[in-house]
């Protein structure tokens, strides 16, 4: 297989060996790891074409790759698979700022895309924490979001036209630079498909103008319930903010540790508020209306950024929240739930009191306005029983999210993390119905198999799998 | 025709018909002996107006929908925009054709207010994906698919739509006095002042570069696209049916759903 995969691309371009396949086993859900055979990293989509056709002549499954920051294991490689890296698919090929739309192979990673246009004050605007190494072909297959998602959407609005090989190994367009051709629509399909219905080589993207005026507040609470009453009182007076970003004490005691950032005596919720627009006496009456909601919650501290130095010094609390967890316990699960946002204050007495029953430490980080939240649980992984816990509370919250009429992911996606939950939260009519339309594009016998629908035929080598949850 | 009250109703006819061919679509229906219509399957069934989602059985009226919600400061977007432009008023055909609206740009439009979709399949099964939440990544979003499908593939019954906030709305420009539109034209925003200048459209919007005319315009812009809103069926450019005939054979093996897509090659 090597020498043939060389032959298609080059041997330089082909990784093999055991170094090889520990760096490509897994994403950053690493609880569970796959070999695989090969790594090809083609550099257009022809070569693409030509890997993918060879794997179906040869019966060999294959997954698509970009920066593998994905968190359900989502790029897992199928067991004696193939890798399809788009490490060198790193072309802008067609800016095009009058028509706002911009076209680059799927390895490019997210913020190079706004980069590029950002002296024409446009901007890519899906923007998950992951957007510095994260690939445009990554948020397409997770159908990304990030703390912007609020106001304006998630990866699929913003993605005009794809080009995709097929599982026949087919070069399949779909779209184009201008929105809307009447009829059904694959592109929605495929956004959100996790990389199973056919490799995304390059795509269209919608670039959406930099708002002129971006006002941020960072506020402080004196408890996790004022400040969830405030999100759902900003919401309520038809404020959008651009963002709304909720992080516990948990995570202010980890950013102390790590950062030594201080908050008001009493602080144990923070809430970060970023109202855009281009007026900017509008988004001045937005900000001044989320002061007086503030106020009636009895925020301890209201700290408005006055320069972009500011803006970005209030947004490090959020960005940096994960990361600081490292300094509280050697292991931290980030989780990945959704619930309707007035049930906001109720998840996380959940999230709280799970924590306590299974004596596990939580830190939680989320994008408020969206109900979508991150319990990140901390422990110890060396203890076994430690683990045991983590997974039966992981379990019991994304469980309460689905009592609460939520989803069991908002952005991390199923992959092979969630297989178990998707019979719950859908009936076998429902699973069969998302078969159907998968079956569209593929048999699902080598195209990244086995992820996403439970039960699928042939997935023997994933029948071990860990419990459903996150690492 | 029947015209069920309830998804068993809709269920059973589905399944045990060859033949369902859905009316009132368009103003000058081009459908012919429809033996189908949703104008009983109406209602909210769930509203969680704090969080600006309405659950509603699909063949609602969208007018209706948003009479309803109008005490609680919610609306689906479209205002008088789809009684000006004679779209289909229900939102299980408006959703079904997608058509472009006043303030698309600012507010967008079915892609992003259904966030799931229970339908009915052609072999009477009743299925969903999506959910109720603004956010989600659970398995594959079949009601994209479904959205501007026509109803070639399946028989939306219900949709959990999300809502935006009637303060926030302006009003899209709708002319007071006008011929009807026959014909929408997409282009691309480089080319918009031109086609304005040739074609005379009834209505443009700037925002999204779409016209709305009285006229078949000509297939001489670049990255355009151009539908009929007559009922005739017409469109340009002709778009590969490659994959909408697979998703039929899928969706509905017997072909007892609509025979023809707008846009068809």
């Amino acid at each position: 297989m090597i020498a043939d995969l060389s032959r298609l691309v080059g041997p330089e371009w082909v990784l093999s060996g055991a170094a090889a396949e520990r760096a490509y086993d897994s994403d950053a859900y690493t609880v569970d790891r796959s070999s695989p055979v090969a790594i090809a990293l083609p550099k257009d989509t022809a070569e693409v074409a030509e890997i993918v056709r060879y794997c179906v002549a040869q019966k060999i499954p294959y997954t698509a790759r970009g920066a593998g920051t994905g968190l359900s294991g989502g790029v897992l490689p199928a067991l004696g698979g193939v890798v399809i890296s788009t490490k060198r698919l790193t072309a802008i090929l067609e800016i095009d700022t009058e028509n706002r739309a911009m076209r680059a192979q799927s390895g490019v990673a997210n913020k190079k895309l706004s980069d590029a246009v950002k002296h024409a004050g446009l901007h890519f605007a899906p923007d998950p924490s992951s957007q510095t190494v994260s690939t445009l072909g990554g948020n397409i297959g997770e159908n990304a979001g990030g703390p912007h998602t609020l106001k304006y959407g998630v990866t699929a609005p913003h993605i005009l036209g794809i080009t995709m090989v097929n599982p026949e190994g087919e070069i399949v367009e779909f779209g184009g630079p201008t929105a809307g051709l009447p009829g059904s629509e694959f592109i929605g399909l495929i956004v959100g498909s996790e990389g199973t219905l056919g490799v995304v080589t390059e795509a269209w993207v919608q670039l959406t103008p930099i708002p002129r005026a971006i006002q941020t507040a960072l506020i402080a609470f004196p408890s996790v319930r004022n400040a969830t009453e405030a999100v759902a009182e900003i919401i309520r007076l038809g404020v959008i903010p651009a963002a709304l970003e909720m992080m516990d004490h948990g995570i202010l005691g980890a950013l102390r540790a790590a950062f030594n950032l201080q908050y008001p005596e009493g602080t144990k919720a923070l809430l970060l508020v970023e109202c855009d627009g281009d007026d900017a006496a509008v988004v001045a009456e937005e900000m001044t209306r989320v002061r007086q909601v503030a106020e009636r919650q009895s925020a301890l501290s209201f700290t408005e950024a006055t320069d972009e130095r500011e803006r970005q010094k209030l947004w490090t609390a959020r960005k940096k929240g994960v990361g600081a967890m490292g300094r509280v316990a050697p292991t931290v699960v980030t989780h990945d739930g959704v619930i309707p946002r007035s049930k906001l204050p109720e998840m996380l007495e959940t999230v709280y009191a799970v924590s306590a029953e299974y004596q596990i430490g939580v830190a939680n980080i989320f994008h408020a306005g969206d109900g979508n939240l991150h319990p990140c649980f901390y422990f110890d992984d060396r203890d076994p029983d430690q683990v045991r816990r983590v997974v039966l509370a992981g379990e019991k919250v994304i469980a309460r999210c689905l009592e609460l009429g939520g989803s069991v992911s908002g952005e991390h996606g199923i992959g092979v993390e969630k297989l178990d939950l998707m019979a719950i939260m859908f009936t076998p009519d429902d699973l069969e119905y998302q078969a159907m339309a998968k079956s569209i594009f593929s048999d699902g016998q080598l195209c990244n198999p086995c992820k996403v629908l439970p039960n699928q035929k042939s997935c023997t080598e994933h029948r071990k799998r860990w419990r459903g949850i996150a690492w | 025709m029947v015209s069920p009250t309830s998804f068993g109703e809709l269920a059973e006819f589905v399944q045990d018909s060859s033949d369902v061919r859905v009316s009132g679509i368009w103003t000058h229906s081009r459908v012919n002996s429809p033996t189908l219509s949703l104008d009983r399957l109406t209602g909210i069934v769930e509203l969680q107006a704090s969080d600006q989602v309405v659950t509603v059985r699909a063949g609602t009226r969208v007018a209706d929908l948003n009479a309803e919600l109008q005490p609680y400061g919610l609306e689906i977007p479209l205002r008088g925009f789809a009684a000006w432009a004679g779209y289909p008023d229900s939102l299980a055909a408006m959703l079904s054709y997608d058509l472009p609206h006043g303030l698309s740009r600012q507010w967008g439009s079915w892609r992003d207010w259904v966030l799931g979709l229970t339908v009915v399949l052609s072999d009477g099964r009743i299925a969903k994906s999506g959910s109720r939440v603004v956010k989600s990544v659970a398995g594959y979003d079949v009601h994209k698919l479904m959205i501007g499908a026509q109803f070639n593939l399946a028989i939306p019954a219900e949709i959990h739509l999300r809502l935006t906030p009637t303060q926030a709305v302006g009003e899209p420009v709708v002319p007071n006095e006008s011929e009807p539109a026959t014909w929408i034209l997409r282009v691309s925003r480089s080319e918009f002042a031109i086609a304005v200048e040739n074609e005379m459209p009834i209505l443009s919007d700037p925002e999204t570069s779409t016209l709305w005319l009285g006229h078949r315009p000509p297939e001489s812009y670049s990255h355009a696209w151009a539908m009929a809103i007559d009922g005739s069926g017409e469109s340009w450019p002709a778009t590969s049916s490659y994959y909408r005939n697979r998703a039929k054979q899928v969706f509905d093996p017997a072909g007892k759903f609509s025979r023809s897509w707008v846009g068809n090659s």
